[in-house]
């Protein structure tokens, strides 16, 4: 039966309007997209409006090198929406979300690139890969066949949650040996760290581990209070680690954390854009 | 299924070595990198450039095509195997096109591997992706094998001489990771010479 709480992750939903900045007179685009999912799988989306709006052919270089910005920044395109949004500082931006769409100086050094030569559904697979590598040495992802793992990716691409679940069940089932998780922290020169270590669900002691011994393992010489936030919800620092990421694992497979100072309250703003936790869950 | 493992720690060790026996033998700059860390424990990469042959434009160049290669041997904890990040660009620092990427290693694999044009399932191991440390946007080749790999080298090798499961010794480390550089460095025109794995 479906969790209600993987359930509302995966419909969570954001509100974006994309603007030409080049060229005002064109109009923007709204889309409410899903949190969970990738910007470059709206990228054929976004050509036919250009075409249609602003005179800009879908072959042309311009089109086909098109790349995103929010608050002067490149949208790394390669994280999931939601999480890329949970990240802006100084606090997430009001809905709808602005961001920009530019046709000139694709910055080579900042984003990978997607198309025809590297697709996003192999990126998706790669990143599902290594979570399975982590949780099974690759075992269950290497043992399901080209059709399931298509079927994950047609499963997100379409919305189609209980496509998607079937398959990703078999992947989030049974004993981990690792659990894959990232830390993010935006830093104030828009630069983004990136965290990520081998941590068991279990301690030595056999009781979970919880995020306050997760912090530990991957920062162990930072000693500021912070939050851990994921969805836009912060999370107590005493959930065990195991639980979160059975309930709040992004479709990659990877439980994308958001560090943040805390006495900076940034995962109360913007309301509508995060998912209401039923705090009386049991852990 | 697997032989003894490798770890980070055994990987960073093993690279003095493996920096000592290739810098010898290649005429190319190579260097030791600290590039973060996890947890405790330094994440470090070997990190060399070079210029090699590229896939011929077209029949009609005579000037060779020159590919320049930045190469990041690293470590996968994931995978518990090395793993390669390489940039491929013009001799003039202009990035290659994702097309002629792809060109590159299908033609340094199938000259290598003499598998006929096409069969190569390329798309399936080759990705553009942000480098787990430094963000940039990398090509690698996907590790879902070479653990596998890894493991028969290191069971060769002897490796676990303590019963532990994981490689502790370190030129046995050393020689595992040389071996598969061997394999995989084909990918991006990189030949070891046999010499390397000499003592």
């Amino acid at each position: 039966t479906p969790d209600s709480i993987q359930r509302q992750v995966w419909d969570g939903k954001l509100p974006v309007c994309f603007v030409l900045p080049e060229d005002p007179d064109v109009p923007p685009l709204y889309s409410l997209v899903p949190r969970v999912g990738y910007f470059p799988a709206l990228l054929d989306r976004l050509r036919a409006h250009l075409s249609r709006h602003a005179g800009i052919d879908e072959d042309s270089p311009g089109a086909q090198q098109l790349w995103l910005r929010s608050a002067g920044r490149p949208l790394r395109w390669h994280l999931p929406v939601g999480l890329l949004y949970d990240l802006e500082r100084p606090k997430p931006p009001p809905l709808p979300w602005e961001v920009e769409i530019r046709t000139r100086d694709f910055p080579t050094d900042e984003l990978v690139s997607f198309g025809p030569n590297n697709s996003l559904e192999s990126y998706f697979l790669y990143c599902l890969k290594e979570a399975d590598a982590l949780k099974h040495r690759a075992r269950v992802i290497n043992e399901m066949g080209e059709r399931e793992h298509r079927q994950l990716w047609q499963g997100l691409l379409n919305d189609q949650f209980d496509q998607f679940s079937v398959v990703n069940r078999k992947l989030m089932e049974g004993e981990a040996k690792y659990l894959p998780f990232r830390i993010y922290q935006q830093e104030a020169d828009g630069g983004l760290s990136v965290l990520q270590c081998l941590a068991k669900p279990h301690r030595e002691d056999s009781t979970p581990l919880t995020l306050s011994d997760l912090l530990r393992i991957c920062m162990p010489n930072f000693a500021d209070p912070v939050t851990l936030a994921t969805h836009g919800v912060s999370l107590p620092m005493e959930t065990p680690l195991a639980w979160a990421y059975d309930k709040l694992a992004y479709p990659d497979n990877f439980l994308h954390l958001v560090l943040q100072p805390s006495r900076c309250n940034s995962a109360g703003d913007g309301e509508s854009s995060a998912m209401q936790l039923d705090s009386s869950s049991e852990f | 299924l697997s032989g003894p493992m490798l770890s980070r720690s055994a990987f960073n060790e093993a690279l003095p070595q493996l920096l000592a026996r290739l810098s010898g033998r290649l005429s190319w700059p190579m260097r030791l990198a600290t590039v973060g860390a996890e947890s405790d424990t330094p994440v470090m990469e070997l990190q060399t450039s070079f210029l090699v042959a590229g896939p011929a434009a077209d029949a009609s160049d005579s000037a060779p095509v020159l590919v320049q290669v930045r190469l990041h041997i690293g470590f996968s904890s994931a995978y518990a195997c090395p793993v390669l990040h390489f940039c491929l660009s013009q001799p003039d620092g202009v990035p290659l096109a994702a097309s002629d990427a792809a060109d590159f290693v299908r033609v340094n694999v199938e000259s290598s591997t003499g598998e006929a044009a096409g069969q190569l399932d390329l798309a399936s191991v080759l990705s553009q992706v942000p480098h787990p440390q430094l963000g940039c946007p990398m090509y690698t080749l996907h590790p879902c094998r070479t653990a596998e790999l890894i493991g028969r080298l290191t069971s060769a090798s002897e490796a676990d001489r303590d019963g532990s499961g994981e490689v502790r010794d370190t030129n046995a480390a050393a020689l595992a990771v040389l071996s598969w550089l061997t394999v995989y460095g084909r990918a991006v025109g990189l030949q070891v010479p046999q010499s390397a794995s000499c003592s």
